[in-house]
């Protein structure tokens, strides 16, 4: 019985110790002699991004890129260095070669500006709609969503995020005035006095 | 006197009848308890078996119900812990060092630094920490376990702990150049650029050579907001005209 006992609570204590713990942090990569120039010069590379000094940026990012060519995180902070350096269709091509599932929601955002800045709406459509996956919340880019569907005669779909922007800022009078301008491109003028109305507090 | 021989018989039946029950306890206790008993050396042999052939589920599996069994004896820990770390099983390497040091025998501190690797990589950092201290409190650990406990110290936020850790080894290997950038690094993790550049310059004037000093001093530099200086010292090092 007593064996019985002892087994039953070693058993207990030892299901009690495998039970799984907190996740912990991610630790920096060590300084050690054999440290692969790569790894410096991505170091490099971020140091430069931080000094604004962009151009040299992208050059040590794409360096990094020929010893590391499969490093899609690399070739998004590349892109990113190339459009502050001022080369956007650059960045806009290494944007391209970059695998949709490695751009975070900064690099779709980049993106949309970059098809904007080019005036290639509908590739900036599809940019805002995936960083808006990501970011639901972001008003400013809802509203960029919002005009350029409207600039691209897309007005229902305009509508329908200038309406969801309203709903989380009702009282922003200048995006209730653009709400009332794509309602007239829409014929729906009766809709856009009403709303140009409550824009003056009537 | 014949009541008292009849009570005193009586007694003496109640003994024995009691003795009986017990023996009979005892040999019943152990009749369900020897198959068990049995069952963790061949449940252990079994992995070894199945972990030779490529079938790690069933090996894992296996060391399991070993465990779920509980009482592993000390004698069979040190075969299970070997199994647990080539099957890359934590939580069971790090079980059978525990119950090994408990039992006072100092595990080797390779394999309690493949345990803590495999509990680190796992997401479980502080057992992993906890494990390197207790084998550290046995005795010293190597270089390669000594940073990796420095490493989870310092995740931690006890900076000091590790800077203690990291002079205890370097008073066995004063030029070991990954014990010097660590210990240099800590202080930028204390928010310390100044020191941690102090740090790196000794080391760079100690191991000149070291390409580990300078990335620590390029790294303090630019923690300290001296970003000219860093850029300067990553291009020395990438060997690229500054």
């Amino acid at each position: 019985m007593l064996a019985i006992l002892l087994l039953a609570h070693g058993g207990a204590a030892l299901a009690q110790a495998i039970s799984p713990a907190p996740t912990g942090a991610t630790a920096p990569s060590p300084a050690r002699d054999d440290i692969a120039d790569w790894q410096v010069r991505l170091e490099l590379a971020k140091l430069l991004t931080e000094s604004g000094r962009h151009a040299e940026a992208a050059e040590q990012y794409r360096r990094v890129l020929q010893d590391r060519p499969n490093e899609p995180q690399v070739r998004a902070k590349l892109a990113r260095a190339l459009f502050w350096s001022g080369k956007r269709d650059e960045a806009a091509a290494e944007l391209a070669r970059t695998p949709a599932s490695a751009l975070s929601a900064e690099d779709r955002l980049l993106q949309a500006e970059i098809h904007l800045a080019a005036g290639r709406h509908e590739q900036a459509i599809d940019a805002l709609r995936a960083y808006l996956a990501l970011r639901p919340a972001d008003l400013k880019a809802r509203l960029k969503l919002a005009d350029v569907l409207s600039w691209r005669k897309r007005l229902d779909e305009s509508l329908a995020e200038y309406e969801k922007v309203l709903a989380a800022a009702p009282d922003d009078r200048q995006v209730r005035r653009r709400y009332a301008r794509v309602l007239t491109w829409a014929g729906r003028n009766a809709d856009a006095i009403s709303e140009l109305r409550k824009s003056l507090g009537q | 006197m014949g009541h008292d021989a009849s009570r005193m018989q009586n007694g003496k039946i109640r003994q024995l009848a009691a003795f009986l029950f017990l023996s009979v306890a005892v040999v019943a206790a152990c009749l369900v308890a020897y198959p068990h008993i049995r069952r963790v050396p061949l449940l252990i042999a079994t992995s070894d078996r199945l972990l030779s052939q490529g079938e790690i589920a069933n090996a894992l599996e296996a060391l399991r119900q070993a465990m779920a069994l509980g009482g592993v004896p000390v004698s069979k820990a040190d075969a299970m812990l070997e199994v647990a770390l080539k099957a890359g099983e934590g939580h069971i390497a790090e079980q059978m060092a525990l119950l090994l040091m408990d039992k006072g025998r100092v595990v080797d501190s390779g394999r309690v630094g493949r345990t803590a690797g495999l509990l680190d990589a796992a997401g479980n950092p502080d057992a992993a920490r906890d494990l390197l201290e207790r084998r550290r409190g046995m005795g010293p650990l190597n270089k390669r376990e000594a940073l990796h406990l420095g490493d989870l110290l310092r995740r931690t936020g006890r900076y000091d702990a590790a800077l203690a850790l990291y002079d205890e080894t370097l008073a066995a290997n004063p030029d070991d150049t990954a014990v010097l950038a660590d210990r240099a690094e800590t202080y930028l993790w204390m928010a310390r650029p100044t020191e941690a550049e102090k740090a790196a310059r000794e080391m760079l004037a100690r191991t000149p050579g070291s390409r580990a000093a300078r990335v620590v001093l390029a790294r303090a530099l630019a923690a300290g907001g001296k970003s000219k200086a860093a850029i300067v010292e990553y291009k020395k090092l990438l060997g690229d005209t500054p």
